[in-house]
């Protein structure tokens, strides 16, 4: 394998520009003790998978996928043992000299490809595997989530989410004169607005793109914070993780955005067919497969075979395949799709099987870098036999699931939305909007438009109308829910989503359980046992298995799709609510003893200490409490002996009262007021 | 559009709720509709059920001692004792008046046979005084409510959706309950729980009975158990509890940024804890911090509210009460607690969070 065996050729494609590396420039760096080699404009994570690091390490015994919805966090050699200096691979640049290891549980036992091909990674010094166990059922994501903001910066407008609408949206108030901030997690602007396009008569994406960014550098009071993670909304603030470059060095910080209006628009998860074996090494989202190609210019295979449910993926194999790389097949979970992407696929010569669903991937033998997937009919009740085939990489696109963690997070609610399978926000939230995919936008010019929109109706109290418009379905056919295969015991875990939440599809003995116990209706709602963080895509998936109730799907997404920050507060003293008003007589006692009661001080032989709530009696016989007649309160006044009791107005000086205290009972003699005390002092 | 008629309509979705509905129409003889949220599993608790409280007043304590074991005996006797485990709770006072209020709370317990001891526990607290109840009851929620709700079924109980039923309120304290094809009269309404009365109550009506204080229902990632099943820190207005589930479920009244901060300063002894589920809800409580049984507002709804954790084990003297067949200390104990405040004087509990509450209507 050359040094940059995953690139496209320079020059090869049309289409993925490659736009964030200098193909000029090499960087090298170390890895877990491993040189990757990369090109500058690489991510650490692009430099990896374009090095050959395509595995995670493994969970439950089989390998994971290192990819864009899921890289550990690594650190700087120098560093190790200081886990708030841990970085996002996604976001860290990758520059010479840097040695980074990466952070978690290590893998003492063997990986699963063969002898020969840990023998060859050996010898030719490089690694596939950043060998990590995900076993715990803990959460994964960054431990930078745990760290205190060091900042604040105040803004008239907080907005997350750089691609159309955040930068529409930036670009409105700026120009209004408003203190902008925008965040966006990637190296670059512009978000997916490439990987979906733009129709006719629109603008093409790039030239939108470029146009919103060359404006917005001219106005000054629009900060940009590119590399920065929103890890947070309360109220109108977002913290935020950012990675900082200066020269070769590399710094983080926590910084919250104090605006008076948040605006999120950070688009959409791609869904995850769920199949066994979605998340092996070479199984891959189609847009993350696009960003990879599209600003990296990387495919992390030579051959694939797509799977999908969508359009896009349709133009994102005939650029695949344009570029280079060989596209088997690519298989339709709908029976009938229409898509002019459809149309110039079959141009392209690519093998098109629509109603055909993945219904397991496995490593193929050998070295373990390929796979070998297994299609099927989507058909109810067709026989056609399903059919097996060896790629290298396998591209799937499940649908679109907007990412509305934050919005959860700021209080926002949301629903399932059964005509588009997925969950979708509702209601409002004072001082936020949503823009974009999260608002339920999908084309250039509604994405454009409803950006804007947030600003005017946040800042300007009015809701102006947006064109979205959407081709007819004669023409596109809409994107149909994720494919599911056929629930089997197979080796292979499936998973809910691709991110660091590890949720797995519910066991199918359980669903049998249910079914033949005949004296009770056992409710098996495996996730909500789950105690652990889920991502919205999980919720989406888990109601489309019927692990999950779609009337509950909102409360759940909004009760359970958080940030897994660390709780403990090591403070010396642990904080309490403000205290309550110090008084003679609290307000628990108040009219216990009868009108007229009052506070007296007590005797009692041998100045024996008593427990103060002690109850009273007027005689030593065993009786209930309510037949107290006072209770002790506190110890005398400064200077004084005895304690302060608070008695029936009955109570008279000189008479004796016994306390109850502890099981045990003690005489005493009420002596006087504490007010007469202060007095005959 | 079919119609029928009820004696009472009660709304409310805790398993208090639930259990009044079944008590007034299985022991009480009375038609009942429960207007509820259906249960859900991923739901995560806005309360938790406890036999015992921070209760200072020996009369609560004397009618509370003969309902709790009778509560666990209708749950047994109805198939929800899974629904139950036995716990030992602490209670911990950080500061000295709180102290003083636990102490007594001690002493008028023991009266009534509940031992509390106090021991010393450094993974709880280093400064703090522990109180330890000794043999108390604790709903497990995911197992009790399906099974009141099975009870529930049985007994052919009308239910209704409390999302989706539209429910009119008449000034004589009557109510119709409109369904997508059927329509409920009924002649009284009882409304059991604090998010019933957040939704059903005008402004107004909690204004003058009420306070509120936004709450934080937090669950946690898997970690070691806690010293006890269930911890209260009173002064920080913080309730762990860690039953039936390998995290912990937290709950603590304020804002969720200070909320958060208490709860992570209580996790006492451990490196690393993450949250694993998040819920902001309202808590409301009567104005004098005393538990309230009484009609509230223009609509003349039977409220009940500010019993605390125990409220479900008042169930049975609640059930009698609303049933006008309790006698004696037990039918005085619930008139002095309606909802005049002219006859309210000298019933207030301990109530830690009185310096933090605003009025009902300011917490949205």
């Amino acid at each position: 394998m050359t040094e940059h065996a995953f690139r496209i050729a320079d020059g090869a494609s049309r289409h993925l520009a490659a736009s964030a590396i200098d193909r000029s420039r090499p960087v090298r760096f170390r890895l877990n003790g491993h040189t990757v080699t990369g090109l500058a404009g690489d991510t650490v994570l692009s430099a990896a998978l374009a090095s050959g690091f395509d595995t995670a390490g493994r969970r439950n015994g089989h390998a994971l996928a290192l990819d864009a919805r899921f890289s550990p966090p690594v650190i700087e050699r120098s560093s190790r043992g200081d886990a708030t200096k841990a970085l996002p691979m996604d976001r860290l640049p990758a520059l010479n000299g840097l040695d980074l290891t990466s952070l978690g549980v290590r893998d003492p036992g063997p990986s699963r490809y063969s002898f020969f091909g840990r023998l060859r990674d050996r010898l030719s010094g490089r690694a596939r595997s950043l060998n990590h166990l995900f076993d715990s059922s803990v959460a994964l994501a960054g431990p930078w989530a745990d760290r205190a903001s060091a900042s604040t910066i105040p803004a008239d407008v907080v907005i997350v989410g750089g691609g159309l609408a955040g930068l529409s949206a930036a670009l409105f108030a700026g120009r209004a004169g408003d203190r902008v901030v925008l965040v966006e997690r990637a190296p670059m602007l512009g978000g997916s607005a490439r990987f979906f396009g733009s129709v006719e008569g629109e603008d093409a994406p790039e030239v939108t793109i470029a146009r919103m960014t060359a404006e917005l550098a001219t106005l000054s009071n629009v900060t940009i914070l590119l590399r920065a993670e929103a890890l947070a909304v309360f109220d109108t603030t977002v913290r935020v993780h950012q990675v900082e470059t200066a020269g070769n060095g590399i710094s983080t910080r926590i910084v919250d955005l104090r605006g008076r209006a948040v605006i999120l628009a950070q688009g959409s998860i791609e869904r995850l067919p769920l199949f066994p074996g979605n998340r092996l090494p070479r199984v891959t989202g189609a847009l993350a497969a696009w960003q990879l190609a599209d600003r990296f210019g990387l495919f992390a295979g030579r051959s694939a075979v797509v799977s999908t449910s969508t359009n896009e993926a349709y133009r994102l194999g005939m650029y695949a395949s344009d570029a280079g790389l060989a596209v088997a097949r690519i298989a339709d979970s709908r029976l009938q799709p229409q898509s002019r992407f459809i149309e110039f696929s079959k141009a392209y010569g690519i093998p098109l099987f629509p109603g055909t669903v993945p219904i397991a991937a496995r490593q193929a033998p050998g070295d373990g870098r390929g796979l070998t997937v297994t299609l099927g009919t989507s058909l109810q009740g067709a026989t056609t036999p399903p059919v097996t085939l060896d790629t290298g990489l396998l591209i799937v696109s499940g649908g679109w699931q907007p990412e509305l963690t934050l919005w959860h997070m700021a209080g926002g609610a949301s629903h399932w939305q059964a005509a588009r399978s997925r969950l979708e926000a509702v209601g409002e939230v004072p001082d936020i909007a949503l823009a974009g995919a999260m608002a339920g936008y999908n084309s250039h010019r509604g994405c454009l438009q409803s950006g804007a929109a947030a600003v005017a109706r946040l800042f300007l109290r009015f809701a102006p109308d947006i064109d979205d418009p959407r081709i007819d379905a004669l023409y596109e056919t809409p994107d149909a829910p994720p494919a599911i295969a056929p629930a089997t015991a197979d080796i292979e875990d499936t998973y809910l989503d691709g991110g660091f939440t590890f949720i797995t599809r519910p066991a199918a003995a359980s669903v049998a359980k249910r079914n033949w116990w005949p004296f009770r209706k056992v409710e098996d709602h495996q996730l909500a046992r789950e105690n652990r963080v889920l991502g919205v895509a999980d919720v989406a998936a888990a109601v489309a298995l019927d692990a999950t109730p779609a009337a509950d799907a909102g409360t759940v997404a909004q009760e359970r799709c958080v940030m897994p920050r660390d709780l403990i507060d090591a403070r010396e003293k642990a904080p309490t609510i403000p205290s309550l008003p110090i008084v003679e007589t609290p307000a628990w006692l108040v009219g216990r003893y009868g009108p007229g009661a009052q506070v007296w001080l007590i005797e009692i032989p041998d100045n024996r200490a008593v427990e103060i709530g002690a109850l009273i009696y007027p005689s030593a016989d065993p009786a209930k409490p309510p037949a107290a007649i006072g209770a002790v309160i506190g110890p005398a006044p400064t200077g004084k002996r005895g304690t302060c009791a608070y008695f029936a107005a009955t109570v008279m000086a000189g008479a004796q009262v016994f306390v109850r205290t502890a099981g045990q009972t003690h005489a005493a003699r009420v002596v006087l007021r504490p007010a007469d005390a202060t007095t005959a002092r | 559009m079919t119609a029928e008629s009820v004696d009472i309509a009660i709304f409310g979705s805790t398993p208090l709720a639930r259990l009044l509905a079944g008590l007034l129409a299985s022991t009480h003889g009375r038609k009942v509709c429960l207007v509820a949220e259906p249960f859900s599993a991923y739901r995560l608790q806005r309360g938790i059920d406890l036999s015992v409280g921070a209760i200072t007043r020996p009369e609560t304590w004397a009618v509370l001692a003969e309902s709790a074991p009778e509560t666990v005996r209708i749950l047994g006797k109805l198939g929800a004792r899974s629904g139950l485990e036995r716990v030992d709770p602490l209670f911990i006072a950080d500061e000295k008046p709180t102290e003083a209020a636990l102490s007594h709370v001690q002493q008028v317990a023991l009266g009534f046979g509940i031992a509390i001891d106090r021991p010393r526990l450094d993974a709880v607290t280093r400064s703090g005084a522990i109180f330890r109840f000794d043999d108390a009851w604790c709903s497990v929620r995911p197992r009790l409510v399906p099974a009141l709700d099975e009870w529930l079924a049985k007994l052919k109980l009308l239910r209704r959706n409390l999302r989706t039923t539209a429910t009119e309120f008449h000034t004589d304290g009557t109510a119709t309950l409109t369904g997508a094809s059927d329509r409920i009269d009924a002649q009284h309404v009882i409304i059991a729980d604090p998010g019933a009365a957040l939704d059903i109550l005008t402004p107004d009506a909690l204004a003058k009975r009420f306070t509120a204080l936004p709450a934080l229902s937090l669950m946690t990632e898997p970690t070691t158990a806690l010293p006890s099943p269930v911890i209260t820190y009173v002064d920080r207005g913080v309730t762990l509890a860690r039953i039936g589930t390998p995290g912990i479920a937290a709950l603590a009244a304020g804002r969720a940024d200070e909320a958060v901060a208490r709860i992570g300063a209580s996790l006492v002894g451990r490196k690393q804890v993450r949250r694993s589920g998040q819920a902001v809800y309202r808590m409301l409580t009567p104005l004098d911090g005393a538990p309230m049984v009484g009609l509230v507002g223009t609509i003349r709804a039977m409220t009940i509210a500010g019993f605390g954790d125990p409220a479900l084990f008042f169930a049975p003297a609640l059930a009698r009460y609303l049933a006008r067949a309790s006698t004696g200390a037990e039918a005085e104990y619930f008139q002095r607690r309606g909802s005049s405040m002219l006859k309210r004087s000298g019933i207030a509990e301990f109530d830690r969070l009185a310096s933090v509450r605003v009025p009902a209507e300011a917490v949205s």
